[in-house]
């Protein structure tokens, strides 16, 4: 399983990802009110470069809120978001997936009336330059390039493990194989820091076993970091390098899934919004 | 898919001849062929109206821009001194202006607005041509609009664009190269991305998309082929009106949508089909008068309510048939 | 009192009749717009049709006006009826947004070619409501215009308390905020959308019967309030019945001062401009929600 790092053809390269850096994304004072209620409140974290971190906590404890906000689709209220030093609290999405944060939604969003392909290469949207009038002459460059980002593409479905559903309407494969193609689209956009909001719902322990090992993968080969919203303790404690807790907005602990998932405190807290664990 | 390419390409053939042959099939009937430099204007309206469908937007003042187009290319020529080329393009360029300006607040807001505006946008554009004397006439309008300087051609030497029979092979060039600019365009990479678009709208801006650009620059486009047909239609008429029942009418817009609805929007050519079949049927119709519109508005509620696919997407339930046996669909 | 102050409250009061009637009109259109999601783009249409019932009654049957406006009422409230169910219903395999756009736009022809067909084009009237003026502010104010006002103002008030206080009011309310938890409720959609359509096209038969008795009628009547409506509805925001009332005061306001000072066209663009800024500011008008 090995994840392709390089193409050519006269594509944008992103520079190569080395070494981790010390920490790629920072939140200070994170706050977000729906209504008059904080969903998020003075939120402090530290990701950093290269760690699968796990972000944990009962139901409606506003862990999918922080993913939105750092992914660009909600506005918080109050405090700051730092990407590798730049500060991108008020950027839209689509700006900060140009700085490589790329999202996988809860909920299986792919591009309906579409093929598995065709999902990929629209997820490649940013490895694709050229402008509007180059189309009327310049038909050679478009071909090559369309050749490399379907040759690209290819790739990246072979390592979900879709290669044989090219053709196949996204919306006709089944959960798990929706799911892996939204993880394809998300890579397509070769994001360095990629959001997983609760990748394993509606999964089977195959299919979770699958998924795990794909973003190690993409930890060890291509130094990607995640950060991943989930409820289902056993995947934490197998993915993550690092885990911490939210509760109504507050961030209760950090450390290993180990220590955080025996806190007597994180315990009380799920047992108490009668959470599965 | 070669086999269909290859019908695609007898069926173009076929159609490029027939439209080089009407003038002489319609035996130079003067009015005949004026209708058909109408039908052509419209082809291109409609197929850019589609190009905003693309996006899932409808645009019920497509003709704002198509006036623009047609006032500005007007006086470029009467009081700027440009000739027929350089005023047409500016004319069309100054329609995808006023879009790019527009686009902005329109397709920020929800789809039924942005219908809403665009249809208010048309009428405003409209009454204040109506009104403003000193620049469009007033409501005397537009009048004295020349025709393009006649032009040398290697066969036919000079030809002059006074008689209706050159500038319909006139507009027929320009709505050619148009349309296939459009073609072009759909099947690039910003097609591509506009499909992207109205397929997954918060998961385009997820992937790196600027979806709101990339609405406006659609926007744009499309009116900028409105003003191109807005143009060509001005230096035909050789006088422009905003009146209600003008061409730049809320009427007008109405019909155009129709059109792209008849025809059937998920096809290029859909728009093309809708156009000349309803304009067909609307002149076989005139001498019903007042019933006119009514059997128009009639065709347009059964076609849509029972056809959605429009008259193209006949064709392709009939050919679906075969598909279904083949799963994988292909790209 | 002198002619030129005359005729100033003469138009003042014309105006404000006629944003009265706007108003009546755009409520109709936002209320089918927001509760059953259609643009409605023929609802100038009913609006004229409506003004023509209260014609063929008074003209060929001789029967009263006011009877005449009520009938005109019942009459578009049950073609509306027809309208929602079998025209404007929606279903899986028909596009939501376009579908309604282009039924109403084909049923907007059939109309007024209908209209053109069966009255010709040469404007009608109908009888006024109330004969003579009434002293007010020194000048002369003729009675029907203020009738029209009042029958506005009754019209809005009963739609505001059939909405707060009945059942039916506040089932079509819930409806519209949120379809699905109304069906948990046991509220059958269908059965509101049939109601408010049959509402909205009686208050548009009503504003068109008024109108007509105080203008002319002719076919092509009903797209100069439709396009008023439309901007209302922009301005006060979307699924606002306050927001189109005070859109409505907005526009009257606007159409009232903006000619005399600055001219008929800068009059045109004056409410688009202030559509784009409003919307600029809060792209979902000024109380709308959604």
């Amino acid at each position: 399983m090995v994840f392709p790092t390089s193409w050519g053809g006269g594509i944008r390269d992103w520079t190569p990802v080395g070494v981790c850096e010390l920490e790629i994304l920072q939140t200070r004072g994170l706050t977000k009110f729906f209504g008059g209620l904080a969903a998020v409140n003075e939120f402090d974290l530290n990701v950093n470069g290269g760690e699968i971190l796990g972000l944990i906590g009962p139901n409606g404890a506003g862990k999918t809120t922080v993913l939105s906000m750092i992914a660009g689709t909600l506005m918080p209220r109050a405090g700051r978001i730092t990407l590798e030093g730049e500060d991108i609290t008020r950027w839209p999405a689509y700006k900060r997936t140009r700085r490589g944060i790329a999202r996988v939604f809860q909920r299986n969003a792919l591009f309906q009336d579409m093929t598995v392909l065709e999902n990929v290469l629209a997820g490649s949207h940013l490895r694709a330059t050229h402008g509007l009038f180059e189309i009327f002459y310049k038909r050679a460059l478009i071909l090559r390039q369309a050749k490399v980002l379907q040759d690209r593409a290819m790739d990246i479905l072979r390592f979900v493990g879709l290669d044989k559903k090219t053709g196949q309407n996204a919306v006709s494969l089944p959960h798990g194989g929706q799911r892996l193609l939204c993880l394809a689209v998300a890579l397509a956009a070769d994001p360095r820091l990629l959001l997983l909001d609760e990748p394993f719902t509606g999964m089977n322990v195959e299919e979770v076993t699958n998924i795990i090992s794909l973003v190690k993968a993409l930890r060890d080969e291509r130094g990607i970091t995640t950060i991943v919203v989930e409820h289902n303790m056993r995947a934490v404690l197998d993915l993550c390098d690092r885990a911490v807790v939210l509760n109504y907005g507050n961030k209760m602990t950090e450390g290993t899934p180990q220590d955080v998932i025996e806190d007597p405190a994180v315990i009380e807290a799920y047992l108490g919004v009668d959470d599965a664990l | 898919m070669s086999k269909k390419g290859g019908l695609n390409a007898f069926v173009l053939g076929a159609a490029a001849i027939l439209a080089l042959l009407m003038p002489a099939i319609l035996a130079h009937n003067e009015y005949l062929i004026s209708v058909l430099i109408l039908i052509l204007l419209n082809i291109l309206m409609v197929s850019s109206l589609r190009t905003i469908a693309l996006l899932r937007e409808i645009s019920l003042g497509h003709v704002g821009f198509s006036l623009i187009g047609s006032y500005a290319s007007a006086l470029f020529m009467m009081k700027c001194g440009l000739s027929f080329w350089p005023a047409m393009l500016a004319s069309g360029l100054l329609s995808a202006a006023v879009a790019l300006v527009l686009g902005y607040p329109f397709l920020r807001v929800r789809g039924i607005y942005f219908s809403i505006l665009t249809l208010l946008t048309a009428e405003t554009f409209r009454l204040v041509a109506f009104y403003w004397r000193g620049l469009t006439g007033g409501t005397m309008g537009l009048v004295g609009v020349p025709s393009p300087g006649p032009i040398a051609l290697p066969l036919l030497g000079t030809v002059s664009f006074d008689e209706t029979g050159a500038y319909y092979y006139l507009t027929l060039v320009v709505i050619a190269v148009c349309m296939g600019a459009l073609y072009l365009i759909e099947r690039s990479h910003l097609g591509f991305t506009w499909r992207a678009i109205k397929n997954g709208e918060e998961l385009s801006q997820s992937v790196g998309i600027n979806v709101i650009g990339y609405k406006i620059i659609n926007f744009a486009i499309a009116s900028f082929f409105a003003g191109i047909a807005g143009s060509l239609f001005a230096h035909y008429q050789h006088s422009l009106s905003a009146d209600f029942t003008s061409r730049f009418g809320v009427v007008t817009s109405i019909y155009l949508v129709v059109y792209m609805v008849v025809g059937g929007q998920r096809s290029f050519l859909g728009p093309a089909v809708g156009t000349i079949v309803l304009t067909v049927i609307s002149e076989w119709a005139r001498p019903m008068k007042e019933y006119q519109p009514m059997i128009i508005g009639g065709i347009a509620i059964l076609v849509v309510l029972f056809m959605p696919g429009g008259l193209v997407g006949l064709s392709h339930v009939v050919g679906r048939r075969d598909k279904r046996l083949d799963p994988g669909g292909g790209m | 009192m002198n002619l030129q102050v005359q005729m100033w409250l003469q138009a003042v009061v014309n105006g404000v009749a006629l944003g009265w009637l706007y108003i009546v009109m755009a409520l109709g259109l936002t209320w089918i717009l927001s509760i059953m999601g259609i643009l409605q783009l023929a609802h100038g249409e009913v609006y004229m049709i409506g003004a023509y019932v209260v014609y063929y009654l008074c003209s060929s049957l001789g029967l009263n006006v006011y009877f005449s406006i009520l009938v005109s009422m019942v009459v578009m409230a049950a073609f509306g009826i027809f309208l929602e169910r079998f025209l404007f219903r929606a279903r899986a395999d028909r596009d939501p947004v376009l579908t309604p756009i282009v039924v109403s736009t084909g049923l907007s022809l059939i109309m007024t070619s209908g209209a053109v067909a069966g009255f010709g084009l040469y404007e009608k009237s109908i009888p006024r409501l109330l004969y003579g003026s009434v002293r007010l502010f020194g000048g002369a104010v003729p009675k029907d215009r203020l009738l029209a006002i009042a029958f506005s103002a009754a019209a809005l008030l009963l739609l505001f308390l059939f909405l707060k206080r009945s059942r039916w009011g506040q089932a079509i309310m819930a409806s519209s905020q949120n379809r699905e938890g109304a069906l948990l409720r046991g509220i059958n959609p269908n059965q509101m959308a049939m109601i408010s359509m049959a509402i909205g096209c009686a208050m548009a038969a009503l504003a068109g019967a008024l109108a007509g008795s105080i203008l002319m009628l002719q076919p092509y009547m009903g797209s100069q309030p439709m396009l008023k409506g439309l901007v209302i509805i922009v301005l006060g925001g979307l699924g606002s019945l306050p927001g189109a009332f005070v859109g409505g005061m907005l526009l009257g306001l606007i159409d009232g001062t903006i000619p005399v000072i600055f001219g008929p066209a800068a009059a045109a663009l004056a409410p688009l401009i202030i559509v784009i800024l409003i919307l600029l500011i809060r792209p979902t008008g000024m109380f709308g929600h959604e």
